[in-house]
């Protein structure tokens, strides 16, 4: 009888222990939250890239228009034989 | 009155005829096919004529006008059996005839002449710039003309091209110095628009310090595939190797920002004559 008493003393411990609300649960409003700031994110990355997709195309489209083969600053021109007669 | 009429009639006719006959006389009384051409040192003119038709004259004078000015003196007299004279004319050009004495008058041949054909100035591009960046003569005017070097067909027409030996940016500028080129250098040309061909293979000299100055003989240290344009202007002697004429390029006013330089010419129409004074 001394036994089924502790038993169920163990059992109720761990029922009330079990039942109690973790400190740093998220609750589904905090999740509801984050998750409409992740897809706001999300939004912020995609337009972002697509600026920077633009500007890489700008950019590549200015260096064939302007900078196509172009020597660096300073440099020599490519030798040519002085061939004579 | 009828015999008046008549006699009149005969008399305007004959005076109608006596001038045509002189004329005929002259005709054929003129040293015939004269030709001038260059000695082999280049220097000199050799003249060449064949007898009148109307007969052996006295003798022949040899006429020169230094300049093309108009006025013709006799450079020598020469015996009747005498069809050639090798003229010196100390690096001046001119226009020749050569007269058959007769008798107290003179029969002239054709007038010819080694003043140099001029073309006038005309803007010429650097090869990747826009317009036309290739020039040549024409070989029955002599006239020089500006040609693209893009296309494989003017290969044979280009007798130099304008480039700065560089891969220039889309659009420019195109910097100096430019060079004058031998069209067969133009598809190894950084520029790269030059498409293979039967480019023609021609020589350019060093600047000249005197344009009027008889051009140089040909040879390998007188003569090169190309010509860097490092003052304004600049004179260069050219010769086209595929038929040996010599010619003089001044080039002036290069133009980075536009990419043109101007080009005048004068092409010595005698083959293998290298005077070039103008």
């Amino acid at each position: 009888m001394k036994k089924l008493a502790t038993l169920l003393i163990i059992a109720i411990a761990l029922t009330v222990i079990s039942c109690q609300q973790p400190a740093n649960v998220v609750t589904p409003e905090q999740l509801e939250a984050v998750k409409t700031e992740l897809n706001a994110l999300k939004t912020d990355v995609t337009a972002l890239k697509a600026v920077v997709d633009s500007l890489v195309v700008n950019y590549n489209a200015h260096l064939e228009k302007y900078h196509k083969g172009t020597k660096p600053a300073g440099g020599t021109k490519p030798t040519q034989p002085r061939v004579g007669g | 009155m009828k015999r008046i009429y008549t006699l009149a009639l005969s008399a305007i006719i004959a005076a109608a005829l006596l001038p045509m006959t002189g004329c005929e006389e002259g005709q054929t009384g003129a040293p015939e096919n004269f030709v001038i051409a260059a000695s082999t040192d280049g220097a000199k003119v050799v003249l060449t004529w064949e007898a009148p038709t109307a007969g052996e004259p006295d003798e022949y004078i040899v006429y020169f006008d230094e300049g093309g000015t108009g006025t013709f003196t006799a450079e020598t007299t020469l015996a009747a059996t005498e069809l050639t004279f090798t003229h010196d004319p100390a690096g001046k050009t001119g226009k020749y005839k050569v007269a058959a004495a007769l008798g107290g008058d003179e029969f002239d041949s054709g007038i010819l002449t080694t003043i140099p054909v001029n073309t006038a100035a005309t803007a010429v591009s650097e090869l990747e710039a826009a317009g036309n960046a290739g020039y040549g003569w024409d070989r029955t005017t002599f006239a020089g003309s500006t040609y693209s070097m893009t296309q494989a067909a003017n290969a044979s027409k280009v007798d130099f091209y304008i480039s700065n030996w560089i891969d220039d940016p889309v659009g420019g500028p195109w910097p100096t110095p430019y060079r004058i080129e031998s069209p067969d250098e133009g598809p190894n040309d950084p520029g790269g628009v030059v498409p293979t061909g039967s480019w023609l293979q021609n020589r350019y000299t060093n600047a000249l310090t005197d344009p009027q100055a008889i051009l140089p003989v040909f040879s390998t240290t007188t003569y090169f595939n190309f010509t860097e344009i490092t003052t304004d202007p600049t004179y260069v002697g050219a010769y086209t190797k595929a038929d040996g004429y010599f010619a003089l390029v001044k080039l002036s006013g290069p133009n980075a920002t536009n990419g043109t330089i101007q080009v005048e010419t004068w092409f010595q129409k005698v083959k293998g004559l290298r005077l070039i004074a103008h």
